[in-house]
């Protein structure tokens, strides 16, 4: 999974869209946040594919 | 001996026979907190007067001859993310300015029906999203952080501030702090001991545990906050001391990497000398580490982000900057990340259990070097490499909030710094005696941890 790497404009609209207010001096430290995190989380991809056997819905726990 | 220094079991036994009253144990804490909390800062809020009434009270009932319960007149505080009827929740967060509890948490009232009594509310990171607790100074040397996010507990437990703290563990948060502090953490199976009237930070990895001096006063603890009552206690399995043909398992990668040296060392000491007590060690390859990681910040960053959701917009400079800008970036998070780690915390956990088939714990690290000075960053490796202190700190924790299994950090010594660390026990769901009884062998082999020193509070 390739994530891309944010910038404070895609941020902006990101904001906009989950009602989140996001000063502007604030969102290049999101975007540098969000990338790595995204990124990071996405190393588990690679890990499913390196694992024994499918994964399937079963996998989910129920309930949060 | 001073009353304050006191454990749980000492003090609870001095009580019974009326050699103590909880008059005066109550009394000596306080006047522990009074004479050291304004450089540590444990607390959040003191009950000093209540506290002292509750005991004066407390003392009548022991005069009556009654049946005491088993925490009668032990005073105990409590993690401001916890509620008391009529008391702010403060979560160290001004996001909370205002707030009163309008009942109390399970656990309060457990304890309440165990006789403890509450010294007051202590400092969490804010709202328990941080392993440092910026407000808190580490009784051993107030330069350096207690560890977080259950950081007051743990400082005033270490440095005689109440004789047992409740804490929360989403990551580590009762392990780090206790074994930075020098104490003991437990964080129990997921589901044992009840989360109603606690502030959640990430609910599916939340879990909420005793912080106390000693071994058996964690079993003691863990018997008045659990749901469920079991014949088979965990303070009961503390009768002997054996444990021959216990399958101690010593992983081969993940858990023994990156660590200081000293640690390192103190740690195979304490397999040879668990091994001399009957422990058999295995050699154990500890499955999909790679995922502990991503798995609990995909978890973390989400579910807080959904909890935080109205506060994060609407009041968003109430929040410090560290919280701010997880919350933040966890509100950006695609669904889909967070069910990808959601995903990998099931394997994750189907794997460990397969692992706990053979073994019947494991043996490593609470934390891989100690406390970091507060305001520290990150810490730079022999290899030159670096590390940012939540991480640092995360790294050997996480998987337990993930599978939900039960882990114990007992103190193992102290580093050369003459600041302490612990080892940390990780068994299969429902294994507290087990870990219990191996973190009291470890008490035996290294002896009780001293209170801090009153010059290293004062440096």
């Amino acid at each position: 999974m390739t994530i891309p790497a944010y910038t404070a404009e895609m941020i902006a609209d990101l904001a906009n869209r989950h009602e989140l207010p996001l000063p502007q001096e604030r969102r290049a430290a999101v975007a540098a946040t969000l990338t790595h995190v995204r990124s990071f989380i996405g190393t588990l991809q690679s890990a499913r594919q390196d694992a024994k056997g499918a994964i399937t819905e079963k996998d989910f726990h129920g309930t949060v | 001996m001073e009353p304050f220094e006191l454990s749980i079991t000492e003090a609870s036994t001095l009580i019974a026979k009326k050699e103590l009253s909880p008059v005066e144990l109550v009394d000596s804490v306080l006047q522990r907190v009074w004479k050291l909390d304004d450089n540590i800062a444990a607390y959040s809020l003191l009950l000093a007067e209540p506290a002292l009434e509750r005991a004066r009270l407390a003392e009548e009932q022991i005069m009556t001859g009654a049946a005491l319960p088993p925490l009668q007149g032990i005073p105990i505080a409590l993690k401001d993310l916890i509620d008391v009827a009529g008391l702010p929740t403060s979560a160290s967060s001004r996001v909370q300015v205002g707030h009163v509890a309008e009942s109390d948490a399970v656990t309060v009232k457990q304890l309440q029906k165990a006789g403890a009594i509450f010294t007051g509310k202590t400092h969490t990171h804010e709202f328990a999203f941080g392993l440092t607790t910026p407000q808190t100074a580490n009784p051993w040397h107030t330069e350096h952080t207690p560890g977080g996010s259950s950081g007051g507990s743990a400082a005033a437990v270490s440095y005689g501030g109440a004789l047992a703290a409740l804490g929360t563990d989403t990551g580590g948060s009762i392990r780090v702090p206790a074994a930075l502090c020098g104490v003991v953490g437990l964080k129990p199976t997921r589901g044992t001991v009840s989360l109603e009237g606690v502030i959640p930070l990430a609910p599916s990895l939340d879990h909420v545990g005793p912080i106390t001096r000693t071994v058996k006063d964690a079993a003691l603890l863990l018997e008045a906050i659990s749901k469920a009552k079991v014949d088979n206690s965990s303070a009961n399995a503390l009768v002997d001391h054996e444990i021959t043909g216990t399958k101690l398992g010593v992983p081969v990668n993940y858990f023994y990497e990156r660590l200081e040296p000293e640690i390192e060392e103190a740690l195979a000491q304490l397999q040879r000398a668990l091994a001399d007590a009957g422990a058999e060690l295995v050699e154990v390859s500890v499955p999909l580490t790679e995922t502990i990681m991503p798995g609990q910040w995909g978890i973390m960053l989400a579910e807080a982000a959904f909890v935080h959701r109205d506060n994060i917009r609407s009041r968003p400079d109430h929040y410090g900057e560290d919280v701010r800008l997880l919350l933040e970036t966890g509100s950006l998070l695609p669904a889909q990340d967070y069910l990808m780690a959601k995903q990998a915390q099931a394997r994750l956990e189907r794997a460990w259990t397969e692992m706990f088939q053979k073994v019947d714990a494991l043996i490593v690290p609470t934390v891989p070097t100690v406390a970091a000075r507060r305001g520290q960053s990150a810490f730079i490796w022999q290899d030159g490499s670096e590390e940012p202190v939540v991480v640092a700190y995360v790294r050997f924790n996480a998987a337990a909030n993930l599978t939900g299994v039960p882990a114990l950090s007992v103190p193992a010594g102290r580093h050369s710094s003459g600041l302490p660390f612990g080892v940390q026990f990780i068994g299969p769901a429902h294994s507290e005696a087990v870990l219990l009884k191996l973190g009291q062998l470890v008490e035996g082999i290294t002896g009780r941890m001293p209170m801090p020193a009153p010059f290293a509070i004062c440096a």
